[in-house]
């Protein structure tokens, strides 16, 4: 089953820091240990929630551990 | 029509350069490019939140032809650094500025929502013509002094310290408004509970930076939905001229307008960012250089916006308090906004602040001369208020406190 809470994420991901370049994000990752700013966290979310046209408040998916743990929440929320 | 008539700010006499306090602090370039903020100010000891609001609310009283300054029937307090449970800072204002006794005189609540409650109360006792040609005087007055409990309390603190700043603006309410015309009716509220910043103690704040930016968002849409609802053919883009948001920092006001415009608008990337520099930007000014103020940071935009140019359009506001309450609402800037504005020489204000050292900060924050909240009989330390500008005058300082009455004079 394709994990496209997890694509969604790491598309938006590099698309704020192309720096990034050919390193490997895995699920285990946090944005924050990427050295990814506050404003920029959100603005991956929201990217993602976008393209995955998922209409909730972004306080929803607070409290994450890892970008795998978003994803999941990402996906549930589409199911839903 | 009612609105803003007058509006003055008063940013303090210290600052500390931004930049070098997260250098400090051993802050990442990322985190510090995020903030946008060049200088915050600091209160001296012999400071505090209502020589803050009587130094910036004087000149727009003396001002003041005798019989509209005998019109002013409210005085509304806004602040999340209150000095007292009961006692509100309004009755400190009353005596200290003159005003009539024929007046309502209170305090206002709600993290960095209170300053729009407190000109919403203001309006709305205008609008509702119970008294006419009566005047208000509302004041958002904050300072930030959280380093002073013990270390967990510096811990809790650490994230806000680049940016937490302290200020007063005020605003005289009325119904000749010559800075803001305010749309009536036009405003949208989305209010719940989260526990994303807090002031449990005097002298504390704590909180959950990530929660508070996300219900900071959640809020700028919940708020400008209702306002759609409200107003018919409200556009995000096309009714507005310039856009205020309250201003913890300006990487927020960044991403939160970004947020708007996109899922309002479906604008592009490149869109987003012409836009901010057309409407946003020009508000940042008197923030970026005195820090996050609380109910006051929005003001402090309106100021910006208004200096920077803004006559004949149409300005929406965003007003966002943590716990949370929000509200976006709009009004008119018109003509002669900006020269009437600049009487009040804002940005010279905040020219004539010393810099203080690090080494004069950090004695400040964690020297302990700041006086504690309760503390009954007290004289304000000499030595750290003389940190200040001399050229900072003139202003209220705080001369001591006896039998927790404070005792107040001007330098």
């Amino acid at each position: 089953m394709e994990d496209e809470g997890f694509k969604a994420l790491i598309a938006a991901l590099r698309g704020i820091m192309p720096e990034l370049g050919g390193q490997t994000v895995s699920r285990e990752d946090s944005l924050a240990a990427l050295g990814v700013n506050s404003i920029d966290r959100a603005e991956i979310l929201l990217v993602a929630m976008d393209a995955l046209q998922i209409d909730a408040p972004i306080s929803r998916f607070h409290g994450a551990a890892n970008i795998g743990e978003l994803a999941d929440r990402l996906n549930a929320a589409r199911a839903a | 029509m009612v609105g803003v008539e007058a509006l003055n700010v008063y940013g303090g006499a210290a600052y500390i350069d931004v930049g070098r306090l997260c250098e400090q602090r051993g802050l990442e370039r990322a985190r510090i490019e995020n903030l946008m903020m060049r200088e915050k100010t600091m209160a001296l000891p012999n400071e505090d939140p209502i020589s803050f609001a009587v130094t910036a609310a004087r000149p727009l009283i003396e001002a003041m032809e005798p019989a509209a300054r005998a019109r002013i029937e409210m005085v509304v307090a806004c602040t999340e650094s209150g000095v007292d449970f009961g006692k509100s800072i309004s009755t400190y204002l009353q005596d200290l500025l003159g005003l009539p006794r024929n007046c309502r005189l209170f305090e206002i609540k709600q993290a960095c929502y209170s300053a729009t409650a407190g000109l919403q109360m203001a309006i709305n006792f205008l609008l509702s013509g119970t008294s006419p040609g009566a005047k208000a005087l509302v004041v958002a007055t904050d300072i930030s002094r959280f380093a002073l409990a013990d270390d967990r309390a510096i811990q809790e603190w650490a994230y806000s310290e680049p940016t937490s700043g302290a200020g007063a603006v005020a605003m005289v309410i009325g119904d000749a408004p010559g800075l803001l015309r305010i749309d009536p009716g036009a405003y949208g509220n989305h209010g719940y509970e989260v526990m994303d910043t807090c002031r449990p103690g005097p002298d504390m704040e704590a909180g959950d930076a990530d929660l508070s930016l996300m219900a900071y968002l959640d809020c700028c849409e919940g708020a400008w939905r209702d306002y759609a609802r409200r107003v018919e053919g409200a556009d995000i883009r096309e009714t507005f001229g310039r856009l205020c948001f309250h201003n913890p920092f300006g990487g927020m006001v960044k991403g939160a307008h970004r947020h708007l415009l996109r899922r309002f608008a479906r604008a592009a990337s490149s869109e987003i960012d012409a836009d901010f520099s057309r409407r946003v930007l020009p508000s940042l000014g008197f923030g970026q250089r005195v820090g996050n103020i609380a109910g006051g940071s929005l003001y402090l935009a309106l100021a910006g916006c208004i200096d920077a140019g803004a006559e004949g359009e149409r300005v929406g506001l965003f007003s966002y308090g943590s716990g949370c309450c929000s509200e976006f609402f709009s009004g008119v800037v018109p003509q002669g906004a900006q020269a009437l504005l600049a009487k009040q020489n804002i940005g010279a204000g905040l020219d004539r602040r010393r810099a203080l050292s690090m080494d004069e900060y950090e004695a400040l924050l964690r020297g302990g001369k700041a006086l504690r909240f309760g503390v009954r009989d007290a004289v304000p330390d000499a030595e750290m208020s003389a940190l200040a500008s001399s050229a900072a005058t003139p202003r209220l300082v705080l001369k001591e406190i006896v039998g927790y009455h404070r005792v107040y004079r001007w330098v």
